[in-house]
């Protein structure tokens, strides 16, 4: 069979079929159609099944912390160290041992200024640490704090330290804030808001506060 | 001509007017394509009309300079295999492609149903090239324009469409090109 011949018997086995008269005016009417309609409506229900996702996992974000809150509170006493406990010892040891110096310098400079608290100089406990320890320790820190910002507020500063002297003030005043937020978070079952950062850096301003005044 | 009827240039109806200038000729060959591949009347219609919609929408995509026939006609091979492989029913109708090919209560000679029947058993593309070249009647390079392949490319595509039909039917061994 040559290629002529098979042709023809190709065109047999398809067939004819006419094509309809009216499908030009059909394809013609098919051009009418709003063009965008299908892409919008396509964008509108993927904006919407977006839009959709987004709550449902901000919801979901939401229920989860609140769930972590939830059994965070419910099991009782941590037996790990939280990480406002691990941050508590450091701290609490610094405070004592950078104000004995301040108070000395005050003394020397005919402002004595009392001892510090008793709560400060005490040693760190050992960790690991529980929660409630965690906030006895930050209220007794705040305790201590305040009476230093108290001891430190009835004090006449010396000249040269007087700026110093008020900025360590305006300082305390900060940390005392944070450790109230801190204990407020453990107050209301909520340790995992307690944010060691946050209380370390007001007490790191406090810090170069004393530095200035020692130096 | 082809170029204007591509215009994105007037106001809506003016580009509509011009498209169909350029596409209407073409209608005949497109749906004799459209029936080669799919073999239902309705379904061409439908293939036609949507790849005349599809043409329309995509005409930006149209290469200036070039012809809009094999850019059509692709368009319309497209749209039947989509009719094929894409609508949800054609799972039920599974057969679909054979039934609509091999028709047991038609009287046609034994070696037409045998080529129905070869041809229903050929892979799409391969299907394709040979409707182009032997009921289209289109010359290689225009096999090869509507395929974006060379003219060699064509050739060699045909003859293993037609190497795979050889079991059902003698067939043509050599080529010219007419």
């Amino acid at each position: 069979m040559n290629e002529r011949q098979f042709r023809a018997v190709f065109h047999s086995a398809i067939g004819e079929a006419p094509m309809p008269p009216d499908l030009s005016a059909r394809a013609r009417l098919a051009l009418g159609r709003p063009i965008e309609d299908h892409p919008s409506r396509v964008l509108q229900v993927l904006a919407a099944a977006a839009a959709v996702l987004l709550i449902a996992g901000i919801v979901g974000f939401n229920l989860l912390s609140h769930y972590y809150a939830t059994i965070g509170n419910r099991s009782g006493p941590v037996t790990h160290p939280s990480p406002s406990a691990r941050s508590l010892s450091p701290y609490q040891q610094l405070v004592s041992r950078d104000w004995q110096p301040v108070a000395v310098a005050f003394a020397a400079a005919g402002c004595p200024l009392p001892p510090p608290p008793a709560g400060v100089v005490n040693p760190a406990p050992v960790l690991p640490i529980d929660t409630p320890t965690c906030r006895a320790q930050v209220a007794a820190e705040k305790q201590a704090t305040e009476k230093m910002a108290a001891d430190l507020r009835s004090a006449t500063p010396p000249a040269n330290l007087s700026d110093a002297h008020t900025q360590l003030q305006i300082d305390l005043d900060a940390h005392i804030g944070a450790l109230g937020v801190a204990i407020q978070a453990f107050d209301n079952n909520r340790p995992a808001d307690y944010n060691p950062n946050f209380a370390n850096s007001t007490y790191d301003a406090a810090r170069k506060d004393v530095a200035v005044i020692l130096r | 001509m082809f170029e204007t009827s591509m215009s994105m240039e007037g106001d809506r109806s003016e580009q509509e007017s011009a498209f169909m200038a350029g596409i209407e000729p073409l209608l005949p060959m497109a749906y004799r394509l459209a029936y080669g591949l799919l073999r239902r009347p309705e379904e061409a219609e439908d293939a036609v009309q949507e790849a005349t919609l599809g043409a329309w929408r995509h005409r930006a995509a149209f290469r200036a300079g070039s012809e809009v026939r094999p850019w059509f006609l692709a368009i319309v091979a497209n749209q039947c295999r989509q009719t094929v492989r894409t609508r949800w029913w054609s799972v039920i109708r599974i057969a679909d492609p054979v039934t609509s090919w091999v028709d047991p209560s038609d009287d046609a000679s034994d070696e037409l149903r045998s080529l129905r029947s070869g041809l229903s058993k050929l892979p799409p593309a391969d299907r394709l090239v040979l409707v182009l070249r032997y009921y289209l009647d289109l010359s290689f390079d225009d096999v090869a324009a509507t395929l974006h392949i060379s003219a060699p490319a064509a050739r060699v595509r045909t003859h293993r469409a037609l190497a795979r039909l050889r079991p059902n039917l003698v067939v043509p061994e050599e080529f010219q090109d007419e």
